[in-house]
């Protein structure tokens, strides 16, 4: 989700004082972050921590950001700046391969810095996983196309409409209804 | 309307809104009514959680409710997150500032001419009283001969006197510095706190206040 206009928007309302504007900052991006996280930390737990920290590093020092790059870049770097912090903190091993700033949105390759967690979590984060995989598999072909499309592949809507034929409207329409029928089977589990 | 049309509607934009496809209208709007929302900012987080997922097919773990107000909890203890912000004047247009400082360094300039009239000669303040009274019967004159619509330009006026002399130079005295101060205070009040752009004003010493 390089949605560079609308986290600028929030950025600005952040600097002239709406707090609450962060929130959705935080809101939108926490996921990523704790992903990113993880593959430097193997407990959930820490990297939950790290994470927060990583916000609220983000939050201190937003009144500087200037937009001269993306807002998530920006967050990308405190935030593996925090979690390598909290490994030299640690003495423990840095991951082999390093990630560049420009790798941020499409990197996959958690598992390769993780070495495991207990059965515990394993079972605990991939029951919201397996839920939303299910979930999209379960979508009618046209609301899935245009997910994936969207999310994976990370076409604009018109781009999208140009793909599969239809109005830019109906774009939105079915990325929308994927999206509340995926919610609609994981929201128990959330 | 009903009340799930508006809702559907309205998250219909928010998913758009998220891949940055909202219109600037929807964008600010739905931005507002996020901030203050609490079943929309969940949206944004379950949303974000669902391409996250799509994106990454090793499974991760998953962000719960409480991260949100952990960080919360942790910003309450900073100073400068309980810091009451002061909102800038809301968009105010590019040319407003410059201009506003151009208008107050006019001012300025306006006054310093002002401060250096004071040190002519009494005589020639004189001369500036008469040259003044000459305007004030012009246009008293002007006025009792004109009536609204009339043609002014087809109308012979006698030259001014003030137009062939010698620039003239007033030397306020202590009721007029008192009054120029209080003009220049509201002028600086005026320009520094209204959105409105100041105006010159061109103040004439024969006019009656």
């Amino acid at each position: 989700m390089g949605t560079s206009q609308t986290d600028l928007e929030l950025v600005k309302r952040v600097q002239a004082g709406e707090k609450n504007a962060f929130d959705v900052l935080v809101l939108k991006y926490q996921q990523k972050v704790v992903n990113l996280v993880m593959r430097y930390v193997r407990d959930p737990h820490t990297a939950m921590d790290i994470s927060q920290e990583a916000f609220i590093k983000a939050y201190k020092g937003l009144q500087n950001f200037r937009g001269d790059s993306a807002f998530y870049t920006w967050l990308y770097r405190i935030a593996i700046n925090t979690a390598k912090n909290h490994l030299v903190t640690m003495s423990r091993r840095m991951p082999a391969n390093d990630i560049d700033a420009q790798e941020a949105e499409q990197y996959d390759g958690a598992d390769a810095l993780r070495d495991g967690g207990n059965p515990e979590t394993e079972m605990q984060k991939d029951e919201v996983h397996r839920a939303i995989i299910s979930a999209i598999e379960s979508l009618p072909d046209d609301l899935r196309t245009a997910i994936s499309l969207r999310e994976i592949e990370g076409l604009s809507y018109e781009e999208i409409s140009q793909a599969m034929d239809c109005p830019i409207g109906t774009v939105r329409s079915r990325i929308f209804r994927a999206r509340e029928s995926i919610e609609s089977k994981i929201g128990p589990l959330l | 309307m009903s009340n799930t049309t508006k809702h559907t509607t309205q998250t219909e934009y928010l998913s758009a809104l998220l891949d940055d496809e909202a219109g600037a209208f929807e964008k600010r709007r739905l931005l507002d009514d996020v901030q203050q929302d609490q079943k929309l900012q969940q949206k944004v987080a379950t949303y974000s959680l669902i391409g996250e997922a799509m994106r990454n097919e090793h499974a991760s773990v998953t962000v719960r409710a409480n991260f949100l107000t952990g960080i919360h909890d942790q910003l309450a203890t900073e100073p400068a997150y309980n810091k009451v912000h002061i909102k800038p004047a809301a968009n105010q247009p590019s040319w407003f500032k410059p201009v506003t400082g151009m208008a107050l360094a006019a001012s300025l300039a306006a006054i310093i001419v002002v401060g250096v009239t004071t040190n002519q000669s009494p005589q020639k303040w004189q001369a500036s009283q008469q040259g003044a009274q000459v305007l004030a019967l012009q246009a008293t004159q002007s006025n009792e001969n004109n009536s609204v619509g009339a043609d002014l330009t087809a109308k012979k006026t006698e030259p001014l006197s003030l137009a062939t002399s010698e620039p003239q130079y007033a030397v306020p005295n202590a009721a007029w510095r008192k009054r120029l101060k209080s003009y220049v205070n509201s002028h600086v009040k005026y320009a520094s706190t209204s959105a409105i752009m100041p105006s010159v004003r061109a103040v004439s010493y024969a006019a009656n206040f």
